[in-house]
């Protein structure tokens, strides 16, 4: 079987979370993202028709500073999250890609700007969008409330792992 | 050589050279002469080599040409490969089961000095295994720590043989992790009951995690390893290899051999598999094949197996069936005995006493054997003796202690458990427990908790129990809207609601407990002091300022002033609702004499209520006409969506009217430099919502920046990586 390590990854309250915890039955309570800043839970998937066993590292987002280096050590892949209500959390994404890169060199990565329910909130221009995509990265609008493009989101990323 | 044949060849060579000379006068002869030459000279060899040639021609080899080889080829064979032994297992099968089928008894013959030792070793193996098994629940079973064992057993509900395996083992490695150290994959997992652990993969990440955790929070020395986590009487030794890591989960108390042998396990996993662990990609199938390896690491240890192989128990154990038996034989014939009837009155004493119960009674060799049972709490049965006139040099007592049912011991045993204050008095009856006195509410609470273990009793009553928190209640009687809670120190608290009545009459009640050290209802509302009347009946009426609420001794309430008339009405219909109110007075209340003007919706105000509502910038002006709300000016593009969404929700606006451009990316910067007040060093540009900074500033005014642009609206993110700072 195949096993890789992802980390989820992005400022506070994007709801990587609550992502994680719509593509998977989670184990661990979330008390241990507070007090050792890491959750981890599995998800078993199918991609390129070999199974692989995703291994999501949901890390805590308080500042793109603060996640240790210990954490993101072994990562196959990269899920940024953020928030489409606050265009702020696309400044932060971009630092914390910046600092993986340094870390760990260029991962497999994708973008999920959350939280595409609130649509009167919403407030990432296409513009915007479109510097996401210009990094290369696939770039999904998701909903943990809802569900809209999670699991195929993840799927995507399992299949970048594969065929890199 | 010898000599003859030395006279032959020189004859020989003398009439070749005689031949020679002849040779030079007739040729015709010169073949012939040759060809006796050649005879005399090879006329052995020639015939050797017409034999070979007649061989070769005809290679029909016979059976007597292969017998002479065929062991030896057979050995050279065997040495080369296994070729001929897998060639000949067929036939050799086929060659054995014609034998069995003609005649079994030559095989059986044949086979038996090789069968019979080892069916004896087989045999011998079972016995020794079954004697061992016999042993160990002789040992376990008629032992004191057998029976306590038992007793253990009947009280945690567990099996018994669940007790004994807890008791005697030492320590038992249940499961063992090799992980990836980098990654925190899991490569592979094993556990004692072979039974799949479906989330050790999750715990392998986060064991690495909480390594990972505790290094960064408390190690000094990046070289520094967690080694081993405990819980309770679970361990976790961690071992670690510059790419893996090996986690036992241990249960007991693991020899350092255990982490020696972890580590030499690492080290040579960690140079076999050195290449896997270098390329490794995440595919863990390379590492199916440690299970052996790691399963040598699943050790376990019961301590007693080999500690107390000792037969002795047992064979007392036995001993004393056979005891027993030949005592009672034996019984029989010292029937007659003069000292029969002594024994007798003292066995039948010993019989009546509670908790003592003589099964056997034998004599031997003089001495009176009793073997029964006995409890700890019962009579001595030494003490007994000198009444029958008997010795205690002629009596050896075999008594297995047990727990009597008897009501006094059952009893003496809860006292000693629970001990209880001199204000409690224990009483057992019918198997239940009654508690009757004065106790504290954590004393009763573990007496019934203890005493319910205690073999016999099956329920404790403590509706007798009065304890002193209880007697002040009753004496206190608070309604329901006061609490009273009595502190470690004997203080007596009350909070909540009261009347002045109820508190006068606690604080006098609450003397007659000696017990009691300080009473205190300082934080208890009095419901119906004029105070508390006062502020009730001013946050139900809500008086105008023209009016001036007061409320009497005698709980009167009264109001003076003006008002409009509804109010005067309205707080003498409300005013009926306060309880503990004796009274109201609005004698001195006079009615306005104008009606109050009552202000009409125009359009202002429609236009103050949308500008409340929208909020809308400096930059754009909102007009109100004909029910139609008008916008122009600059604003950002999210202010115009929320606009536009939002404008019709006004109260009074019937459509929105929207001429507001978007924000020219000047205006935005202007706004962005207004609000972040750069310092010189520093230059702004804004494009298409991002706002870029770019030279050199302080920490202190990156990070308020970065906290202070979101208050410009246009900009949704900004740039700051190409900002240096000086520090």
């Amino acid at each position: 079987m195949i096993q890789k390590k992802i980390c989820i990854l992005g400022a506070a309250g994007v709801g990587k979370t609550s992502l994680t915890a719509r593509f998977v039955f989670s184990k661990f309570s979330d008390k241990y993202l507070s007090t050792m800043g890491v959750k981890i839970d599995r998800k078993q998937v199918e991609a390129s028709g070999q199974v692989v066993n995703m291994m999501l590292w949901d890390i805590h987002g308080e500042e793109y500073k603060k996640i240790p280096t210990s954490y993101l050590r072994g990562a196959s892949g990269i899920v940024t999250v953020i928030d489409g209500t606050r265009p702020n959390t696309v400044n932060v994404a971009h630092k914390i890609l910046q600092r993986v890169n340094e870390e760990l060199g260029t991962l497999p990565n994708i973008f999920l700007i959350n939280k595409s329910d609130l649509e009167d909130d919403w407030n990432i221009s296409d513009a915007m969008i479109q510097t996401l995509r210009d990094s290369g990265a696939p770039v999904y609008l998701t909903s943990a409330k809802s569900g809209d493009n999670v699991e195929s989101s993840f799927l995507q990323l399992a299949e970048m792992l594969l065929n890199p | 050589m010898s000599n003859t044949d030395n006279n032959t060849l020189e004859e020989k060579q003398f009439s070749y050279k005689a031949n020679e000379v002849v040779n030079t006068t007739d040729s015709d002869d010169n073949e012939k002469t040759m060809e006796q030459l050649r005879d005399l000279l090879f006329h052995e060899e020639l015939s050797r080599i017409g034999n070979l040639e007649q061989q070769l021609n005809n290679l029909n080899i016979s059976p007597e040409t292969i017998a002479k080889v065929l062991a030896e080829a057979v050995r050279v064979r065997s040495e080369d490969n296994d070729d001929l032994a897998n060639a000949l297992s067929s036939t050799i099968e086929n060659s054995v089961k014609s034998s069995v089928a003609r005649n079994p008894q030559a095989l059986s013959d044949a086979l038996f000095p090789v069968m019979g030792p080892a069916i004896r070793k087989s045999i011998n193996n079972a016995i020794e295994s079954m004697l061992q098994s016999l042993n160990q629940t002789l040992e376990y079973g008629f032992s004191m720590q057998g029976l306590r064992w038992r007793f253990d057993a009947f009280r945690t509900k567990k099996s018994f043989a669940e007790i004994v395996l807890l008791n005697t083992l030492v320590y038992r490695v249940e499961q063992v992790f090799l992980i990836h150290k980098e990654s925190g994959v899991l490569l592979h997992h094993c556990s004692f009951d072979n039974v799949k652990n479906e989330d050790a993969d999750v715990v392998s990440g986060m064991l690495t995690a909480v390594q990972d955790f505790i290094k960064d929070s408390f190690s000094e020395n990046s070289d520094q390893n967690v080694e081993t986590l405990r819980l309770g009487n679970l361990e976790i030794i961690i071992q670690q290899s510059p790419d893996l890591v090996l986690a036992l989960v241990n249960r007991g108390n693991a020899p350092r051999a255990l982490y020696s042998s972890a580590v030499e396990t690492l080290e040579g996993l960690q140079q076999q598999y050195f290449d896997a662990l270098k390329s490794f990609n995440g595919d863990t199938s390379v590492f199916e094949s440690t299970g052996p390896v790691l399963d040598q690491l699943m050790v376990v240890d019961y301590g007693s197996s080999g500690k107390k192989a000792s037969l002795l128990k047992p064979i007392l154990a036995v001993s004393f069936v056979f005891i027993a038996i030949f005592g009672w034989i034996a019984y029989d014939i010292y029937e007659e005995n003069d000292s029969k009837a002594r024994w007798n009155a003292y066995i039948d004493q010993l019989n009546v006493q509670p908790g003592i119960i003589i099964a056997r009674h034998q004599v031997i060799d003089g001495i009176h054997t009793l073997t029964g049972l006995r409890d700890p709490l019962s009579v001595d049965p030494i003490s007994l003796l000198a009444q029958h006139g008997l010795d205690d040099n002629d009596v050896s007592l075999l008594l297995q202690p047990y727990s009597a049912g008897q009501q006094d011991f059952i009893l003496t045993r809860i006292k000693k458990l629970i001990q209880p204050p001199e204000s409690v008095q224990l009483s057992f009856e019918n198997s239940v427990l009654y508690l009757v006195g004065t106790a504290e509410p954590r004393w009763v609470e573990m007496a019934q908790y203890r005493a319910a273990f205690v073999d016999g009793v099956s329920s404790v009553d403590v509706s007798g129990i009065n304890s002193l928190f209880e007697r002040i209640k009753a004496a206190l009687n608070p309604p329901a809207t006061v609490t009273l809670t009595l502190t470690a120190e004997s203080k007596v608290v009350a909070i909540g609601e009261a009347t002045e009545s109820w508190a006068r009459d606690a604080a006098h009640n609450i003397l007659q407990f000696t017990e009691v050290s300080d009473y205190n209802q300082q934080e208890l509302v009095l419901v119906d002091s004029p105070e508390y009347l006062l502020q009730q009946a001013k946050e139900l009426l809500t008086p105008p300022s023209e009016v001036k609420l007061s409320v009497t001794a005698e709980k009167i309430l009264t109001a003076a002033g003006t008002a409009q008339e509804a109010w005067i009405n309205e707080a003498h219909n409300k005013v009926k609702s306060i309880t503990h109110l004796q009274g109201y007075d609005d004698s001195k209340l006079e009615a306005y004499k104008a009606a109050a003007v009552i202000p009409v919706d125009n359009d202002a105000l429609i236009l103050k209520r949308a500008i409340a509502y929208l909020v809308p910038p400096a930059t754009t002006e909102l007009t109100f006409a004909k029910g139609t709300l008008r916008s122009q000016g600059n604003a950002s593009e999210r202010w115009i969506r929320r606009a536009l969404n939002n404008a019709t929700k006004v109260e009074g606006v019937s459509k929105y009217d929207s001429d507001v451009k978007p924000l020219t990316d000047a205006q935005i910067l202007a706004e962005a430099i207004k609000l972040l007040q750069p310092p010189a060093s520093v230059t702004l540009t804004y494009k298409t919502g991002i706002l870029s900074a770019t030279g050199s500033a302080t920490k202190d005014w990156i990070n308020k920046a970065e906290n202070e642009f979101v208050g410009v609206d246009s900009i949704h993110s900004f740039y700051t990586t190409n900002l240096t700072h000086p520090e």
